[in-house]
């Protein structure tokens, strides 16, 4: 008619934050990557040339409580400020500081799409790891590729520059498009 | 699988606020780093501008379906099932969460009931490769008897870089019903009223049965089978062997639904009142419908729980436990039992199983009794309730409530019924005993 009884159900290990909901393993991790995500981009800024050292103890905390509703628009304006002080802080035009600081943002942004609306435990599926490792990949090794565009670009010293980039991304969005055309339905784009 | 629901069609996708947020960051950080000639703000918003575009490019043109079926319509207290979601994944999807609202008395595998699915885990639907079909089980544990929905199972999905969200939406819950898990019942007392024509229990009647009676002369009509020969041989006349006819009995349960008394733990802790009364007559009636006996069940204070007539069988045991995870207790309040205990037949044997704290059960039982009908009642209060109370005023309630008990029970066996408490599998034995003997002997009842 049934089933025999299973095995006990195992136990899941759940955190709770103050008033937060309970989280699992793997959402505590990405709430550490959304939280730290900051204060790497805070160091780059830093080591960059910028001296606003005390915004590590505005910033990490907003970043701390945003984590907990990543769907918030706290993130919008934690992120705003971020480039607000980077622009004032750090002297132009470029640091290659700014490539560390472009990928905590990758990571940061990786981190809250994966908390953002799901439930804060249970486990991800299989193929969440390797999926994001490829993405993360694929994003840095662009911003990469967008960095030494850009010191190309500079060292050359051609007018207009920085929209000489932005129409490289362009087109590295293009050909991204056309990759995911020609690679069929299952494919990923790749770098 | 059993019960699967029509597939519940996910809403059209909407853009994320992550997706909101990066396309935000990246055009605007564009336009600033052009305006202001900073090419290191280019480098810091690409990821956004990056993701975004390869977001948008791979957005799922179609929405995700998900249907859900559970393995099993009927368990047994203790016993688990699969509930399954079939999910479609069309193309540009990453992952489809599917979650089932925790219930009471259900344990759930995984404990939060939550499965997120990947685009990898689906197949192919067909020839149509852009489509993918993928399940996702929770293993669901019913731990008390009863009728209970399972869900409403919870599903979204997330496409490429969480840009777009369709959902979450519930489908439609699943009906399961929970059998209770008969206590052990192994009574080795015959029944008082034997009757019918095949079953368990000795007649005192000679006729077509197993068991020896006495070897008489041979009479027309006899069976040749049965001549014994080497009686017949040495006495020079035809002898045959009688025996004593088989008779099964009637047992009618009447079963106690107007209340529900002590906490509910479910089968791994503490059992209340209602579920002793409900496991204890699962059990009765395994036993005595297992030796060929007719049973029917009668529930009083219950709403929506039809009388079962007496009857033989595996199939008419499903149809008792069946009846008796439908109660819910004290649903019918005006319920004084006379519907439940009319057109009980003379020869039934009635079995009331009751805590006897409604004062409408006593009286039933009352009415059986003064009926002539064989009843015993099957006290099936806890003894926990009381026990383990350390409440000092909740002791002297439970005090009172006891004294006020026993002046009942005192009631009853002064009027010939007797009041067994619920024990195990021979808690019944003594007392059957003891009617078998008094039904031999001649008896006045008030009609």
């Amino acid at each position: 008619m049934s089933t025999p009884p299973p095995a006990p159900a195992r136990q899941l290990r759940l955190v709770r934050l103050g008033l937060s909901e309970e989280y699992g393993v793997p959402q505590l991790l990405l709430g550490a990557v959304v939280i730290l995500a900051p204060v790497v981009f805070l160091a780059a800024m830093i080591l960059a040339g910028a001296g606003f050292t005390w915004w590590f103890l505005v910033l990490t905390p907003l970043a701390a409580a945003g984590a907990a509703r990543p769907e918030s628009t706290g993130h919008l304006v934690l992120w705003v400020l971020l480039l607000v002080v980077w622009v004032v802080g750090v002297p132009g035009p470029f640091t290659w500081w700014s490539v560390p600081a472009a990928l905590a943002v990758a990571a940061s942004h990786t981190a809250l799409v994966l908390l953002g609306g799901r439930p804060m435990s249970g486990d991800l599926a299989a193929d969440t790891w390797p999926r994001v490792r490829r993405r993360l990949g694929t994003v840095g090794a662009i911003t990469v590729g967008v960095a030494v565009l850009a010191q190309l670009v500079r060292s050359i010293r051609v007018p207009g520059q920085v929209a000489l980039a932005v129409m490289a991304l362009v087109a590295v969005s293009v050909w991204l498009w056309w990759g995911t055309r020609q690679a069929g339905s299952d494919a990923e784009p790749e770098a | 699988m059993t019960g699967s629901t029509r597939p519940t069609v996910l809403p059209p996708w909407r853009p994320t606020a992550a997706h909101f947020r990066a396309t935000l960051l990246g055009v605007v950080g564009a336009v600033v780093a052009v305006a202001m000639n900073r090419p290191d703000l280019l480098v810091l918003i690409t990821p956004w501008l990056v993701v975004t575009t390869w977001a948008w490019l791979r957005r799922p043109q179609e929405q995700v379906t998900v249907s859900t079926a559970v393995g099993h319509g009927t368990l047994r207290e203790g016993e688990a099932t699969v509930l399954r979601a079939t999910v479609t994944i069309p193309d540009g999807v990453d992952d489809v969460v599917v979650a089932v609202s925790p219930s009471v008395f259900m344990e759930q595998d995984p404990p939060l009931g939550i499965r997120v699915i990947g685009l990898s885990e689906g197949r192919p639907v067909g020839d149509d490769v852009s489509t993918r079909r993928a399940g996702a089980a929770v293993v669901v544990r019913s731990t008390r008897w009863g009728a209970r929905s399972v869900g409403p199972v919870r599903c979204g999905a997330w496409s490429t870089w969480g840009a777009f969200r369709s959902g979450p939406v519930d489908s439609e819950s699943q009906r399961l019903v929970t059998l209770p898990l008969p206590a052990v019942f192994t009574p080795t007392a015959p029944m008082p009223h034997p009757e019918g024509l095949v079953g368990a229990y000795r007649s005192q009647r000679p006729g077509s049965g197993s068991e020896f009676d006495r070897l008489r002369p041979f009479q027309v009509g006899d069976r040749l089978r049965r001549i014994h020969w080497p009686v017949s041989l040495r006495t020079g006349t035809l002898h045959v062997t009688s025996t004593y006819g088989d008779e099964d009995s009637q047992i009618v349960l009447v079963v106690d639904g107007t209340s529900d008394l002590g906490p509910r733990e479910g089968l791994d802790g503490r059992p209340t009142s209602l579920d002793l009364t409900v496991r204890a007559a699962g059990a009765m009636a395994e036993h005595y419908l297992g030796v060929g006996d007719r049973v029917g069940l009668r529930v009083v204070g219950a709403a929506r729980v039809p009388r079962v007539p007496v009857g033989s069988g595996r199939a008419h045991l499903r149809r008792v436990l069946g009846s008796l995870a439908l109660i819910e207790p004290a649903t019918d309040r005006d319920d004084d039992g006379e519907y439940a205990i009319a057109g009980i037949g003379a020869g039934a044997v009635v079995f009331v199983l009751s805590p006897l704290v409604d004062p409408a059960m006593v009286d039933v039982v009352a009415r059986l009794g003064s009926r002539g009908l064989t009843t015993v009642v099957v006290d099936t209060m806890p003894e926990h309730l009381w026990r383990s109370e350390n409440d000092p005023y909740t002791s002297l309630a439970w005090r009172l409530r006891r004294l006020s008990r026993s002046v009942d029970v005192h009631r009853l066996t002064s009027a010939g019924i007797p009041v067994v408490p619920w024990r195990g599998p021979q808690s019944l034995d003594q007392v059957l005993r003891e009617l078998t003997r008094r039904a031999r002997a001649p008896r006045m009842a008030r009609r």
